[in-house]
C-alpha cells in the first residue's frame, strides 16, 4: 500500500517536472523595420492554433485584431491590438506574427529582435481594415 | 500530535513570511506617480500563496529591482526599449517583451514545482485582466 502511495507520487513530481522542461524557443537575429504611424491593421476570419513549445497549444482566435508594426525579410509583421500574444518554451517571449502570402510563416519577437520561424507555415485568414 | 503541530506552525510562519503587507492597489492606485513622458511602466505582480516561501529577487535586464512576494505586485519605470524580466531558484526563467513610451506592461509571476525548490514562471498578461487581479494585491516595492 505504501509503495502505491509513493509510486503516485513519485509519478506526480516528475510529471510536473517534465511540465516545467519545455524546450526554448528557436530564434535568430534579424533586421526589422518599423511601420511608424500605419493604420492598417487585419482581423482574423478564422481562428487558429499555433504550435506551442511547452505542448499546450496557443490559439489565436477569430475575430483578434492585428496591427501593421514592421517587415521583416521573412514577411510582414503584426502586433496583436486586443491583448498581449507570446511564446512559451523554457522561457516567454512577447511575439508578433509574421506574415507572407496569407500563410502565419513565424513570429518576430521585439524584445529581443528577433525571428522564430513556424514550420510548416499555416494558411491564416484574415481581412485588411 | 505534537510534532505536527510544530510543523503547520513552522509552515504558516514561513508562508506568512512569504506574504507582502503592503498598501494594496485598490488602494494606492489613485496616488500613483504618474509615468514621466517618454517612460513606459512595467507592472510584476503575483496572484498565489502557491510556493509562498519562494521570494526571488525579480530582475529587469538583469538589475534587482524587486522580490516576487505572494499576493503581491511592484513597477517600474523605464525608458523605451527592450526588456527582460528574470528570476532564479534553481533554474532561470525569464520573459522578454518591447516597451513603448506611455505603455503599461502586466507581467505575471507565479511558482511551479521543481527538483528542490519552485521555479519561477513568467507570463505576459493583458491590461483589463491584469488590472482586476492586481486589485487586492499588496505593494512590495522599494
Amino acid at each position: 500500500m505504501r509503495s502505491t502511495w509513493v509510486n503516485v507520487v513519485a509519478i506526480v513530481w516528475v510529471s510536473a517536472l517534465c511540465s516545467g522542461c519545455a524546450p526554448e524557443i528557436v530564434r535568430s537575429s534579424i533586421p526589422y523595420v518599423q511601420k511608424a504611424g500605419s493604420t492598417e491593421y487585419i482581423q482574423l476570419t478564422q481562428s487558429l492554433t499555433v504550435p506551442n513549445w511547452s505542448g499546450a497549444g496557443n490559439k489565436i482566435f477569430v475575430g483578434t485584431r492585428w496591427a501593421l508594426a514592421g517587415e521583416v525579410s521573412h514577411g510582414r509583421v503584426y502586433r496583436s491590438r486586443d491583448s498581449v500574444f507570446f511564446l512559451q518554451g523554457a522561457n516567454s517571449h512577447e511575439a508578433y506574427l509574421v506574415i507572407k502570402d496569407n500563410k502565419l510563416v513565424g513570429f518576430y519577437l521585439p524584445g529581443e529582435k528577433s525571428w522564430s520561424p513556424l514550420e510548416p507555415a499555416l494558411s491564416i485568414e484574415f481581412s485588411v481594415k | 500530535m505534537k510534532n505536527t503541530r510544530r510543523v503547520f506552525l513552522a509552515l504558516c510562519i514561513v508562508a506568512v513570511a512569504g506574504c507582502a503587507s503592503g498598501p494594496k492597489f485598490s488602494e494606492m492606485q489613485s496616488k500613483m506617480p504618474t509615468m514621466k513622458a517618454g517612460e513606459g511602466r512595467i507592472y510584476v505582480y503575483r496572484d498565489s500563496v502557491f510556493g509562498a516561501a519562494v521570494v526571488p529577487a525579480v530582475y529587469v535586464n538583469g538589475v534587482e529591482s524587486g522580490r516576487s512576494l505572494a499576493n503581491s505586485f511592484f513597477y517600474v519605470d523605464r525608458a523605451p526599449g527592450e526588456y527582460k524580466i528574470s528570476a532564479t531558484t534553481e533554474v532561470e526563467k525569464s520573459v522578454s517583451f518591447a516597451l513603448a513610451a506611455g505603455e503599461s506592461k502586466y507581467v505575471k509571476v507565479s511558482i511551479g514545482m521543481g527538483l528542490f525548490a519552485g521555479r519561477p514562471n513568467f507570463e505576459l498578461v493583458n491590461e483589463a485582466g491584469a488590472r482586476t487581479a492586481l486589485q487586492s494585491l499588496s505593494y512590495s516595492g522599494k
